[in-house]
């Protein structure tokens, strides 16, 4: 059995060369326009800097993996084309897809590429994994963050599929490639344009009691000073609740994904690769999460009995986490 | 009149100390962008944007106008696009990327205000640097 893989996010070249330098195996990017799910500002790719990336990646033996995970609008489909075609060409080792007709596309006119099927497309049954692995010859399915361990370990059974797990970072409300929350408030929904809450939705407004954040017009939140914040999407709103008659987190309480504590039995339930969530976050958060997952995964490696959460990894991760809390989210309890 | 001279001091110190400040923070700003200049094409998007950084326990700011690739300190403004403030120790932090910035966010150690777009740009722009 092979060892796990430890799959990075990168949303600049520093960053991918200090995922590499920390120990991972495999770093995730995107080009810099609307084909991938970290569309935001600045952040992302450009073609001369994806070369350089995948040149320094495999001169020291790591993979590279372009998202290009969006679903594309008619008008969208050209830009995706071109994307992939010249994800192709730098001679990515795979591409992560989610929608049916780029999937079609690809392993039409690039059969040699690899396909991971991203989170996005929500395959969560050994039926609909076997459907994309026949169909398009898919090789590694992103599951969605909704399943117990058990479960996993059962579609494991089930299929030959490779699956890559979530690790570390942001969770959503786990309705992954049908959340249009965004849409609501600004017209812009994450799976057509990229990014859920886009900063250019986003106002802050502090007044020395309480910051006020909105998106798209509408209060999502008032934090009391010194509270810690999260950014502000849809489904991390507190709404008032008008048959409770009081404030809510009425879809999801905003906590952040972190496995070091169930890392052996995730690892056991037959992951192939455990991912790092946070393409839109800094050098730093991608140097800090991919130094604990590597000294956690190694520990485990090494003697599985003895495995404990590393305790200076988890704090460098405490410190990096957004929201209000970790969870071991449905891995534990679905 | 020891009183006055004490006065004078204190006031002369804080200039220095100002304008100290300043010279650091231009000399941080060439460097920050001259040692990646490829990547700093990336800042012609925001060509002409104002962006106003207030130093909270120094009691001071600073506008920073993006020009021609690089950054401007400059002295005054009829308009500022977007403000970002918080402690010194952050913002050496981040230069020296021993810090995150949305880490800093999150925990209120930054604030920012008006345009977050731009800002969101800014932050991602210095981090190909």
């Amino acid at each position: 059995m092979s060892r796990v893989e430890l799959c990075a996010p990168a949303g600049n070249l520093p960053s991918l060369k200090e995922a590499i330098n920390k120990g991972a195996d495999a770093v995730y990017l995107g080009f810099n326009n609307d084909t991938n799910l970290r569309n935001f500002p600045g952040l992302n790719f450009t073609s001369k800097e994806t070369a350089k990336a995948i040149m320094f990646a495999h001169r020291r033996g790591k993979k590279v993996y372009i998202a290009i995970n969006s679903y594309p609008q008619t008008d969208q489909l050209e830009q995706s084309y071109k994307d992939i075609d010249h994800a192709c060409s730098l001679r990515a080792d795979a591409l992560i897809m989610s929608d049916l007709g780029l999937l079609d596309y690809t392993s039409k006119k690039h059969p040699s590429m690899r396909l991971h099927l991203s989170v996005q497309a929500g395959a969560s049954s050994a039926q609909s994994i076997i459907f994309y692995q026949k169909t398009f010859n898919v090789k590694r399915v992103v599951l969605p963050r909704v399943m117990s361990i058990e479960k996993i370990a059962k579609i494991n059974e089930e299929t030959d599929c490779e699956f890559e797990v979530f690790g570390f970072g942001l969770l959503c409300i786990n309705y992954e490639g049908r959340c249009h929350l965004s849409s609501y408030l600004t017209g812009e929904s994450i799976n057509t344009y990229g990014a859920c809450g886009s900063p250019r939705f986003v106002k802050f407004e502090e007044n020395g009691e309480n910051l006020k954040v909105m998106l798209g017009g509408t209060c999502l939140n008032k934090y009391p000073k010194n509270a810690s914040i999260a950014y502000p999407t849809p489904c991390k709103g507190y709404y008032h609740n008008l048959e409770k008659e009081g404030f809510e987190y009425a879809f999801q309480n905003p906590q952040s994904l972190n496995v070091l504590e169930i890392l052996p039995s995730l690892i056991e339930s037959g992951a192939d690769a455990i991912k790092i969530e946070g393409r839109q976050r800094s050098q730093v958060y991608v140097g800090k999460a991919v130094s604990s997952f590597r000294q956690a995964i190694d520990s485990h490696y090494k003697d599985s009995e003895s495995y404990r959460v590393p305790k200076e990894g988890n704090a460098e991760l405490e410190s990096l986490f957004e929201g209000s809390s970790f969870t071991c989210g449905c891995y534990v309890e679905e | 009149m020891k009183v006055f001279l004490k006065a004078l001091v204190s006031r002369v110190a804080v200039m220095l100390k100002n304008k100290l400040s300043y010279i650091v923070l231009r000399l941080a700003l060439f460097y920050f962008v001259k040692r990646n200049s490829q990547a700093a094409k990336r800042l012609s998007e925001i060509d002409g944007k104002v962006f106003k950084v207030g130093l909270e326990d120094q009691k001071n700011h600073y506008f920073l106008l993006v020009k021609d690739n690089r950054f401007k300190v400059i002295q005054a403004v009829e308009m500022v696009d977007a403000t970002i403030s918080g402690k010194t120790g952050a913002f050496i932090g981040l230069i020296r990327k021993r810090y995150d910035p949305d880490e800093l966010f999150f925990k209120r150690q930054l604030t920012i205000e008006g345009d977050i777009g731009l800002v969101t740009y800014l932050k991602n722009t210095l981090a190909h640097l």
